[in-house]
């Protein structure tokens, strides 16, 4: 059957760890274990957010704020691990 | 011969919207009888008639498309591959530069999220995202879903009962 589940309060971290998406966004859920992602944003959702994605530099940018393209495996490698760790001091950084 | 479907198609491309392909073919033809009397006279105006010709593609509606018969889709299209082949005549531009990607590296417009709430339950799970401009629905994967969340029927549900 199809299912559903209302997601709030997001927050994109990598661009930054203070703002929030308060949503309500409606997702669909999927069985494709083999997937990489957890979650696909659609155009909607990404032009509703004013969310680029530049092919031209290999970046997506939101809010001025500029974000890598990442290797389709970045999530299951240590490079991931790093980058989060990093991020959570910086976060704790900002928040100080 | 160009196809209904073909130019049809080529017509959704360009984003198509006015309702009178009848009268486009007349001035199709006035815009090329530019061209060629400018040609005639050493000067060209091809950006003229590019620009006539794409502006009125660009004002064919699919539902136009269904009401006019074959000639006046081949008149159009003949015009248009005609003049395109003239354009191109003198070589085309080549793009080669973009085709140098790592295949194996697969950059992907991705990056991670951290959800406080769904369905009305305090969560806070991290999720890894991908940012897909060609989706329609937002999906996210049932493995994910935190122990006592509970999904509701979607709206494209089907009832067994």
């Amino acid at each position: 059957l199809d299912k559903e589940v209302l997601i709030k309060d997001m927050i994109l971290p990598e661009f930054s760890a203070t703002t929030r998406i308060s949503g309500p966004i409606r997702a669909i859920l999927m069985d494709n274990v083999e997937s990489t992602y957890d979650l696909i944003i659609d155009m909607d959702l990404l032009q509703t957010l004013q969310i680029d994605i530049y092919n031209s530099s290999k970046t997506v940018v939101w809010n001025q704020l500029q974000v890598l393209f990442k290797p389709h495996d970045y999530f299951s490698s240590n490079l991931f691990q790093t980058a989060l760790q990093d991020q959570m001091v910086g976060s704790f950084d900002e928040r100080l | 011969m160009v196809t209904n479907r073909m130019f049809a198609q080529l017509c959704l491309d360009l984003n198509a919207k006015v309702d009178d392909p009848a009268a486009l073919i007349v001035e199709f033809k006035a815009a090329r009888a530019v061209k060629m009397a400018s040609e005639a006279n050493g000067t060209y105006l091809y950006d003229a008639f590019t620009s006539t010709t794409t502006h009125h593609l660009h004002n064919l509606s699919f539902h136009a498309l269904q009401e006019i018969n074959t000639t006046v889709y081949d008149d159009i299209v003949g015009l248009y591959v005609q003049h395109s082949d003239e354009v191109y005549s003198g070589g085309v531009q080549n793009i080669s530069h973009g085709l140098s990607f790592d295949k194996a590296l697969q950059l992907r417009a991705t990056s991670h999220l951290i959800v406080q709430t769904i369905q009305n339950t305090r969560v806070n799970c991290l999720l890894h995202v991908l940012f897909d401009s060609g989706a329609d629905k937002i999906m996210m994967k049932h493995s994910v879903l935190p122990p006592g969340v509970n999904p509701s029927l979607g709206r494209n549900a089907v009832s067994l009962v």
